[in-house]
């Protein structure tokens, strides 16, 4: 069926029900003549027209009013025949009510249409704040709610509605600021607008916003109050992570003692907050530009800081700014020491826009230069120190040994010159003195090389210690006589160390070997060395007294001697460990009464160059 | 009154050390004169003819200096600064004699034209050897290298000094007035 038939049946049905409903009534009004007789029969009729007009629209209406008018003269005005109308009366009564019921069907009509159309604007109007999220609410004058709001159950989760389910939702918090905006509104009969935390559907305590007016009677009085609330959570949250973001920033900044600015080069206008001002020696209030900035940089360093500028502007470059220099305070006159970084940004080859960042470093700077003078002053203290010890351990080979040196030579002289007259006695004590005089010397001589050993600098080179100690051995007839036998192995790997520092090393320690032999017994040596992780292990074993435990530490201390009838100072050893550890080494004693000793120097592997 | 080996100047100011080395020249027999004066001061005063010196029959240029080094006045290594200063004592060696081997005072001697660094004897025996080395350095005709085979001899630390000292030797060596070179004196 095509559309135009389709209004075609809907027409004619239409019609067809505005027929039927008039002939309904005029049963009623039949069934009911018993009762009424032939009085005021057109009163039944007016319903069923309005009915057909409301419900059918207006030529339904219409032909309800002529159906209406037919059924009335047929059978009530006259019984007599269909239209016999015998008096002018009944004539006059059907034109009246004719022209009533046209008119009120005409009247009924524009009524449906304004009521729909009203229905449609409502539909729209609810449509258009259900789309927002959120819904529309009245209230009476007091703001009580008596009807659940539009929307209620879509936006809070919850079916039913009573008074002060809406308060009851809202956080009590905001609730009383909600209060209070409403208050404030009323007493001024202006509209409102408040925001709130309430439950909903979405979750505990989502942003709501609320706009509501009042609505006024003639007398000025409110009636009533129309809002509309929706959700503004996502919005509030966003606008919330922004602000933290903000504040973070900021704060970082200030903890940073960072000052940023800005900088237009198209104008040339520059932006200084407080702070920036302040470096500058300003105050808050006063005008910059670059005048002003230039007028502030120490003039020493005005150069530099123009040369970075050229640099940051140019567009050939990274249009990077990065300077420290220093800061006349324009009015205080406060020098201070900043670092300035920036980046320009280029648009088509020329310099658009700036943003830079300027950090007082003048505490950093004057920490620096204390440093350095604290540095510089513990420097000379240590080379006063170092002067002293040297001058003291002059004046001990000077004054202390010349004196012993003459004791001695005297001593000599006496038994040379007038040992004829002198008894064996005599001799013996002369003996005596000139054996003292000689251990005191030697005490003296390993004193100073301990303390030059201490403190003196000990370049380090390589040394092969294979050729190394070969040498030392021929070096020292002691070493390579009959008497003792030495044993070095084929190879030995080379090391690091100082060349003055090992050979004090070696032969204290082959002296030693040599020296702490049980009497009778023919002094054996070994000298053996292995690699291990990048060290050297250059150990000397000997057949010697053997040293036992509890010696194995003080031996290597200052004037300790483990055994009084060997000749010795006591400071052999203290030597050694003291030259090795400058050497970055370290030496380390295997021993055990009688069963010989064995030092092992471990020293940085060199390999060859 | 020239003797065969000439004059030793030795600048002293401990009586002891100066009595021990007249006493060793003595034993060894010294063909020459030993003069011993007490500080640096007088030993410039010795080389320029100061006073009494200036009569040089009686006190003859000096074949050999012998300094030490730590003297009231004038210490042992500013005279040896001063006579390397001119190129009148080129030729004379000058040995520093002193109580210890400080590596400070090794390294300035040589740095400063010492011909030779020597530690005092500490006992008789060394003393006598000495002073042979001495004497036999003073009968040479031009003094060898082999000055450091002195008894008590320190080496240069470094080679630096060394051709510092061979230089020292070269321009002495050079001079002119050959003929008026201690040897021959």
């Amino acid at each position: 069926m095509s559309r135009r038939s389709k209004e075609t049946a809907h027409v004619v049905f239409a019609v067809l029900k505005a027929v039927l409903i008039v002939l309904v009534a005029a049963g009623l009004r039949i069934s009911l003549n018993p009762l009424l007789g032939a009085d005021s029969p057109f009163m039944f009729f007016f319903p069923a027209i309005l009915v057909a007009t409301w419900l059918w629209g207006r030529g339904p209406g219409l032909v309800s009013v002529g159906v209406s008018a037919i059924c009335v003269a047929y059978f009530w005005l006259s019984a007599r025949g269909p239209l016999g109308l015998n008096s002018t009366a009944e004539m006059i009564h059907l034109g009246l009510f004719c022209a009533v019921a046209a008119g009120l069907s005409t009247f009924v009509y524009r009524l449906s249409i304004v009521t729909a159309q009203l229905s449609i604007s409502e539909q729209r109007y609810k449509s258009l704040v259900r789309s927002t999220g959120g819904f529309v609410w009245i209230t009476d004058a007091a703001g009580v709610s008596k009807m659940k709001p539009d929307q209620w159950e879509e936006v809070t989760g919850r079916k039913s509605y009573k008074q002060g389910d809406w308060a009851a939702m809202i956080d009590p918090e905001d609730l009383k600021a909600v209060k209070a905006r409403f208050i404030a509104a009323a007493a001024q009969k202006q509209s409102y607008r408040a925001e709130f935390k309430m439950l909903s559907k979405e979750g505990p305590y989502h942003w709501f916003t609320t706009r509501a007016v009042p609505i006024l009677d003639k007398k000025g009085e409110v009636l009533e109050w129309v809002g509309v609330t929706y959700d503004i959570h996502a919005a509030k949250m966003a606008e919330a992570a922004v602000k933290e973001n903000e504040r973070r920033l900021r704060l970082a900044i200030e903890l940073a003692g960072l000052t940023v600015y800005d900088w237009e080069p198209i104008t040339g206008a520059l932006q200084w907050d407080r702070r920036l001002k302040a470096i500058w020696g300003l105050p808050e209030n006063a005008p910059i530009d670059m005048t002003v900035f230039r007028a502030g940089v120490h003039p020493e360093d005005l150069p530099l800081v123009e040369q970075r500028m050229r640099h940051a502007t140019d567009p050939n470059l990274d249009g990077i700014y990065d300077a420290e220099f220093r800061v006349i305070g324009i009015e205080d006159k406060v020098q201070r020491w900043v670092a300035a970084r920036g980046q320009t940004t280029f648009v088509a080859g020329k310099p658009a826009s700036y943003v830079g960042a300027v950090l007082d470093i003048t505490e950093r700077k004057r920490a620096e230069e204390k440093l350095e003078t604290a540095v510089a002053e513990r420097t000379a203290e240590l080379r006063a120190t170092i002067a002293d010890l040297e001058a003291f351990s002059y004046s001990i080979s000077h004054d202390l040994r010349g004196p012993l040196r003459v004791m001695q030579s005297f001593a000599q002289a006496l038994a040379e010159d007038c040992g004829e007259s002198l008894s064996s006695i005599g001799k013996d004590y002369i003996r005596r003195i000139v054996s003292a005089a000689e251990r005191m010397d030697r005490i003296i001589q390993e004193v100073l090389v301990y303390s030059r050993i201490a403190r003196t600098e000990l370049p380090l080179e390589r040394i092969a210690l294979k050729e190394f100690i070969s040498s030392l051995l021929d070096g020292y007839p002691a070493f390579h006589d009959a008497e003792a036998d030495i044993s070095l192995p084929e190879e030995l790997p080379t090391v690091w160390g100082n060349q003055a520092a090992l050979t004090q090393c070696l032969s204290n320690l082959l002296e030693n070997a040599l020296k702490f032999v049980a009497p009778g017994v023919k002094p054996q040596v070994k000298i053996a060395a292995r690699v291990a992780e990048g060290r050297a292990f250059l150990s000397i074993r000997d057949n010697g007294i053997g040293i036992p435990k509890r010696a194995h530490e003080a031996i290597f201390g200052l004037f300790y001697r483990l055994d009084q009838s060997y000749e010795g100072t006591g400071i052999g050893l203290a030597i050694v460990r003291k030259a090795i550890e400058r050497m970055g080494g370290r030496i380390t004693l295997e021993s055990e009464p009688e069963r010989g000793s064995t030092f092992t120097l471990e020293l940085p592997v060199a390999n060859p160059p | 009154m020239t003797q065969p080996l000439g004059l030793i100047l030795y600048a002293e100011d401990s009586d002891d050390d100066a009595f021990l080395m007249k006493r060793a020249f003595a034993k060894a027999n010294f063909p020459g004169t030993l003069v011993v004066v007490p500080h640096g001061v007088s030993a410039m005063g010795y080389l320029v003819g100061e006073g009494s010196y200036a009569n040089r029959t009686e006190y003859p240029l000096p074949r050999l200096i012998l300094l030490d080094i730590k003297m009231p006045h004038m210490g042992g290594l500013d005279v040896l600064k001063w006579i390397r200063s001119s190129e009148k004592w080129d030729e004379t060696p000058v040995i520093m004699l002193t109580s210890s081997s400080q590596p400070s005072d090794v390294e300035t001697a040589y740095k400063n034209g010492a011909n030779c660094y020597l530690v005092k004897p500490t006992n008789l025996d060394a003393f006598r050897e000495l002073v042979e080395g001495l004497i036999k350095l003073c009968a040479l005709e031009r003094y060898p290298m082999g000055i450091l085979s002195l008894r008590g001899a320190v080496p240069p630390p470094s080679g630096k000094d060394v051709a510092n000292r061979d230089e020292a030797w070269r321009r002495a060596q050079k001079s002119p007035g050959d003929e008026n070179r201690p040897g021959t004196m």
